[in-house]
């Protein structure tokens, strides 16, 4: 009896093996890089991890690309072309944040394998909370993901603002996840303990929601504030300008990016399939956290003098549109008649090129010992014009002015919102987009305006120049390749 | 295949070059640069324009990707190259190589050439751009770029006066004609859904003339209302005259050779569609000739020798215009064609005029100036002949050729024209006997004249030659000639489509004869003009002493710029200054950004101040906000 239970659990899990070929080969190589690889590389030639780290990341963007489609696990796990592209957004995020990394690491003299086996552990969680299609899973990646985060943020252990901010992300963080677990298992209960699948829940839900209402909607909206939390939107956003003024910057660049597209893929799936049928509960409570984000996020980027922290509001109020895809989801529709989760990626996509474009140079400009306040970009135009204009590309396409890529990712979300019936939500969406075009135009303003006091001029480093100018170009011509674009989106089938 | 983008794409490599680096290069290697990126060109164009005549349509479309995909509206970044479009890019490269040479000349004491040769570089990217585009929004741009040129080459002399204001008041009248073309394609891709010139003219050879009349009968009147711009017509003509403010060969070149014909060649491209469309038609018939005459009598009494040439410009595209109005669109193009040879040599005459007396252009302070300058008189003289339309000249044979297209139409029209004629050669010998013939009326200036350097008088000499020559291709038919010219723009101006031109009859003796009539008159008044001139200005004076108000009139152009100086722009002043205290101070400034802006400043302290930087605060924010989203619920649901 027993061996052969074991037996066809261990046949189950083999044939499921594939499925998380790229999270368990990362997890794998990340714990042989701890032990015995880095026994193998001398003290001061620890900076050759980076390289070997940027090789594991191609690896597991070729692997992420050939797993198969299908569910496995018991349901627990699915890869289809929508988590694939989610997937590889977090790994290309992952990848251009070690190639960002590596020069202020250089500098700062804290190459140590710990950081990239840190950021290859939390790109795992990643890839397998894209796939999660279980509150089980959904739960366990999001921690997997999170907890080398918080070490990463306070990964300069000599400052004291990233050690701050590591534990108070830490503390928040373990806070939400634990409304979050009590959520679910309220949710668990309220199903007679027969579910935890998205799939099963989207119809348990429904029945339960007569007999134990209270309990099915408590429920519901813990894990909604769990998810609010982990992607900062208002009133759960407190965290972000502490923890994304306080990391070392490539690592503000990653949270801003990678995390972030795996948390909302995660949460858009949740709402979109397992609370697909009970919208009454959450997208009342979701119009308001929509739009409280759009306003709070650009209102007060406004007054900001450090650019992370002027970013870091503005990506609150980015969460904020995006839930406008996930308020609109529809997974029955195909991009050409607007989907959410579709309009979703191709938003991510979008931020993904602006957000590392500008972070690079902010790095870059911290690497000469400056940077980080708006005013240090004051005559940067002459300084390097080069990089003056990405920043200022990069700028106006957060802000969404046409023709950047920006603007048609925004105008895309915005028209799909208008033809579900958000009218005021999206109204409220171009208004606060107006208000950001004043902080963005604002740095434009220092950049090109004003002139700087006795400062040499720049030279660009080839990393740098590199991740700008990919950046830029995608800013650029974005727009050029749209219809290739939503070609390629309208694949994308959840 | 793909060596045609090279085409624009070599002159804004020099533009890139000069405008980026001018300022570090020597003189003479920008002037190289420059004029070798425009030989390039011109080779290339006239391997295409071979190829073209080689292939069996006519016609070679390149689709080399895609610019522009929004919904249904789809812009190829593509080109065609037929015999049109190839023309013209000839005409741009090779009368542009000729005008980069002589500025080599004639900008020898200038500072800061790069400047001038990177605006030059672009230009001719720009219009050819123009010309080889297969699509309408495409075109625009280039139609906006050389406007953009335009306006910048015009005020070149930006340390004067009067040139940035010639620029800026080029500029805004060209503003209004492109308005116009904006809306005649949208209206053209509203009734088609289509924006490719190709795509278009096949619908509209498939379409009956009834469908659609009234809104493609609005469409070519835009249109239209753009070129008028563009091409300087009556309404939108006054800038020309003015843009004579920038440097000579820049007038040669823009205002009298390439920019100021793209109307035409708009038009002719499109010329299926305006072919549906006879209101139109004769509105542009009308306008032509009225801006023909017009202009030819405002430049009778003109002093300054650029302007009578501004003037002359502006009257010879009305009779271009004229030719399109009648549907004799192969003839108006051809009319384009020639004239862009000899106008652009009697510019680049009176530029050496200009340059041998030291920069003095009041035509009675010169005379007698024919054996000091004695290349430039002869080139001058075969322009002036052609511009009189001398039998055998190409001037000759385009412009008559539209006059008996026009007869046929409607003989009041031809009377004007032939009046327009009687006027150009009146001018023109005017002209020339003021500046070359008599005695000398400024000793002092005439001492100090010599004959132009070879860079200039080269190119002088090959303008004649393309002057003079032009004719061959294009000796009217009913003139006994075959006019290879027109039977081979004929593929290009149906597009390959099959829709029928208006068959034009001909009547060789009927043609003879309206030749000799407006021959024989011009000549007539070539000659008068003469007798009138040779003694000096003696006549002239006495004229303006007995017919003081016509003269008036004539010498200020009608008054028509200070009626629209009292009637639109200083009424517009007014209002603005009004909007501005009222509208934009007070409401805009006031209610409209202050007050949201100092609203959104307090909200983001508010904002800011919520950010305690303390972990007890933001759980207790979070724990509220849970709490909220409860009651949220609660109050939705009662």
């Amino acid at each position: 009896m027993m061996p052969s239970f074991v037996q066809s659990l261990w046949t189950a899990l083999w044939q499921d093996a594939p499925l998380v070929q790229a999270p368990f080969f990362l997890i794998g190589i990340a714990s042989l890089m701890l032990w015995p690889g880095d026994l193998l590389i001398p003290r001061d030639q620890k900076r050759r991890w980076s390289l070997f780290t940027q090789i594991i990341l191609g690896i597991t963007l070729y692997l992420v690309v050939v797993t198969p489609h299908r569910s496995g696990f018991s349901n627990m796990f699915r890869i289809d072309t929508m988590t694939q592209a989610f997937q590889l957004i977090c790994t290309v995020a992952t990848l251009a944040t070690v190639v960002l990394s590596k020069k202020l690491l250089d500098l700062m003299n804290e190459h140590t394998v710990e950081f990239y086996t840190l950021l290859l552990f939390t790109l795992s969680g990643m890839l397998l909370l894209c796939g999660a299609t279980d509150l089980v899973t959904l739960y366990f990646s999001i921690e997997l993901m999170a907890l080398p985060i918080y070490v990463l943020v306070g990964y300069f252990r000599d400052q004291e603002r990233g050690i701050e901010a590591g534990v108070k992300y830490f503390l928040l963080g373990a806070f939400s996840s634990g409304i979050m677990i009590y959520g679910i298992s309220l949710l668990y209960g309220a199903t007679g303990g027969t579910t935890t699948n998205f799939e099963g829940l989207s119809t348990a839900l429904v029945a339960a929601m007569d007999a134990r209402g209270t309990m099915v909607t408590l429920g519901v909206l813990m894990v909604l504030v769990g998810m609010a939390f982990k992607v900062a939107v208002v009133p759960f956003h407190m965290w972000t300008p502490d923890v994304y003024d306080g990391a070392p910057t490539p690592i503000t660049a990653f949270m801003a990016s990678a995390p972030k597209a795996a948390a909302i893929f995660a949460f858009a799936k949740v709402f979109g399939v397992a609370f697909h049928n009970i919208p009454n509960v959450w997208t009342f409570g979701m119009e308001y956290m929509a739009a409280a984000s759009m306003i709070l996020g650009n209102v007060a980027a406004l007054r900001q003098q450090s650019m992370k922290r002027m970013l870091a509001y503005s990506s609150i109020a980015h969460v904020g549109y995006m839930m406008l895809a996930i308020l609109s989801n529809d997974p029955n529709l195909s991009i050409r008649s607007f989907s959410g989760v579709q309009s979703l990626w191709l938003y991510i996509f979008a931020y993904l090129f602006m957000n590392f474009g500008a972070f690079a140079i902010i790095t870059f400009l911290q690497g000469k010992g400056e940077g980080e306040r708006i005013d240090d970009f004051r005559g940067l135009s002459q300084r390097n014009p080069w990089l003056a204009f990405a920043m200022m590309l990069f700028l106006l396409s957060l802000a969404g002015i046409p023709p950047l890529i920006g603007f048609f990712s925004k105008f895309i979300l915005f028209k799909m919102a208008l033809e579900r019936g958000f009218v005021v939500l999206t109204v409220i969406a171009v208004l606060t987009s107006a208000v950001s075009a004043y902080y963005y135009l604002g740095v434009i303003n220092q950049m090109y305006f004003r002139s700087s006091t006795g400062k040499d001029s720049l030279k660009m480093d080839r990393m740098t120049g590199v991740l700008v100018s990919v950046c830029a170009l995608m800013v650029l011509l974005g727009v050029s390749a749209s219809g290739w674009l939503i070609d390629i989106v309208d694949k994308i089938k959840l | 295949m793909t060596s045609v983008i090279l085409i624009p794409l070599i002159p804004l490599l020099g533009f890139l070059i000069n405008g980026l680096m001018g300022h570090r290069l020597s003189r003479g290697l920008s002037q190289v640069i420059a004029c070798s990126t425009i030989a390039s060109s011109f080779v290339l164009s006239l391997i295409w324009f071979t190829r073209v005549l080689a292939s069996p349509d006519h016609r070679i479309d390149l689709v080399v990707g895609e610019w522009m995909s929004v919904g249904n509206l789809q812009i190829p970044f593509g080109f065609v190259i037929d015999a049109l479009s190839s023309v013209m890019l000839l005409v741009i490269t090779g009368i542009g190589l000729l005008i980069h040479i002589y500025s080599v000349g004639y900008m020898h004491h200038e500072k800061g050439t790069a400047r001038y040769f990177a605006y030059l570089n672009l230009f001719v990217f720009f219009m050819t751009l123009l010309v080889m585009s297969s699509s309408l929004p495409f075109l625009f741009v280039g139609w906006e770029g050389v406007g953009l040129c335009s306006y910048l080459l015009i005020g070149y002399y930006f340390e004067t006066e009067e040139a940035p204001q010639a620029g800026l008041k080029a500029f805004l009248y060209n503003r209004v004609g492109d308005v116009g073309v904006l809306i005649g394609m949208m209206t053209l891709f509203l009734i088609f859904g289509t924006l490719t010139i190709g795509d278009l003219l096949q619908q509209v050879s498939q379409l009956r003339p009834e469908t659609h009349f009234g809104l493609i009968t609005f469409a070519t009147l835009m249109l239209f209302i753009g070129c008028t711009g563009k091409s300087a017509q009556i309404p939108l003509y006054l800038w020309l005259p003015d843009a004579m403010a920038g440097p000579t060969p820049v007038s040669a070149l823009i205002h009298a050779a390439t920019m100021v014909t793209s109307g035409i060649y708009l038009i002719c491209r499109l010329a299926p569609l305006f072919v549906l469309t006879p209101i139109t038609l004769h509105l542009i018939a009308w306008i032509g000739v009225a801006t023909a005459l017009f202009a030819a009598t405002m430049a009778l009494f003109q002093r300054d020798i650029k302007k009578v040439l501004a003037y002359s410009t502006v009257s010879q595209l009305g009779f271009m215009f004229l030719g399109l109005g009648v549907t004799g669109f192969s003839a108006g193009f051809f009319h384009v064609f020639t004239h862009a040879w000899f106008k652009a040599l009697l510019f680049l005459g009176a530029g050496s005029v200009i340059v041998a007396l030291h920069h003095e252009q009041d035509l009675f302070k010169m005379g007698g100036l024919r054996e000091k300058l004695p290349i430039t008189f002869y080139t001058m003289l075969i322009g002036a002949l052609c511009l009189m339309g001398f039998p055998g000249t190409s001037g000759f044979a385009s412009k008559d050729e539209i006059l008996y297209l026009t007869y046929l139409h409607s003989p009041t029209l031809w009377g004007f024209g032939v009046l327009a004629a009687i006027c150009t050669a009146f001018y023109t010998a005017r002209l020339m006997v003021l500046v070359f013939a008599g005695k000398p009326r400024d000793l002092k200036i005439f001492d100090h004249a010599h004959e132009s350097p070879k860079w200039i008088t080269i190119p002088l000499i090959l303008l004649s030659l393309g002057a003079l020559l032009a004719v061959m291709f294009g000796w009217p038919e009913s003139f006994g000639g075959h006019n290879t010219i027109a039977v081979w723009l004929h593929s290009a101006i149906t597009y390959g489509q099959t829709a029928e031109q208006e068959a034009h009859t001909l009547i060789p003796t009927l043609a003879w004869t309206l030749a000799l009539i407006s021959t024989v008159l011009s000549l007539l008044s070539a000659g008068i003009a003469w007798k009138l001139y040779s003694k000096g200005l003696s006549w002239e004076e006495g004229f303006e002493r007995k017919c003081s108000r016509t003269y008036q009139i004539l010498r200020e152009k009608y008054f028509v710029d200070q009626g629209v100086m009292a009637l639109i722009i200083n009424p517009f002043f007014f209002l603005g200054k009004v909007f501005w205290k009222l509208g934009d101070v007070i409401i805009i400034d006031g209610i409209g950004v202050n007050l949201p802006g100092a609203l959104t400043r307090v909200m983001g302290d508010l904002g800011s101040h919520l950010q305690t930087g303390r972990v007890r605060n933001y759980t207790l924010l979070s724990v509220l906000g849970l709490l909220g989203l409860l009651m949220l619920l609660l109050v939705a649901r009662i």
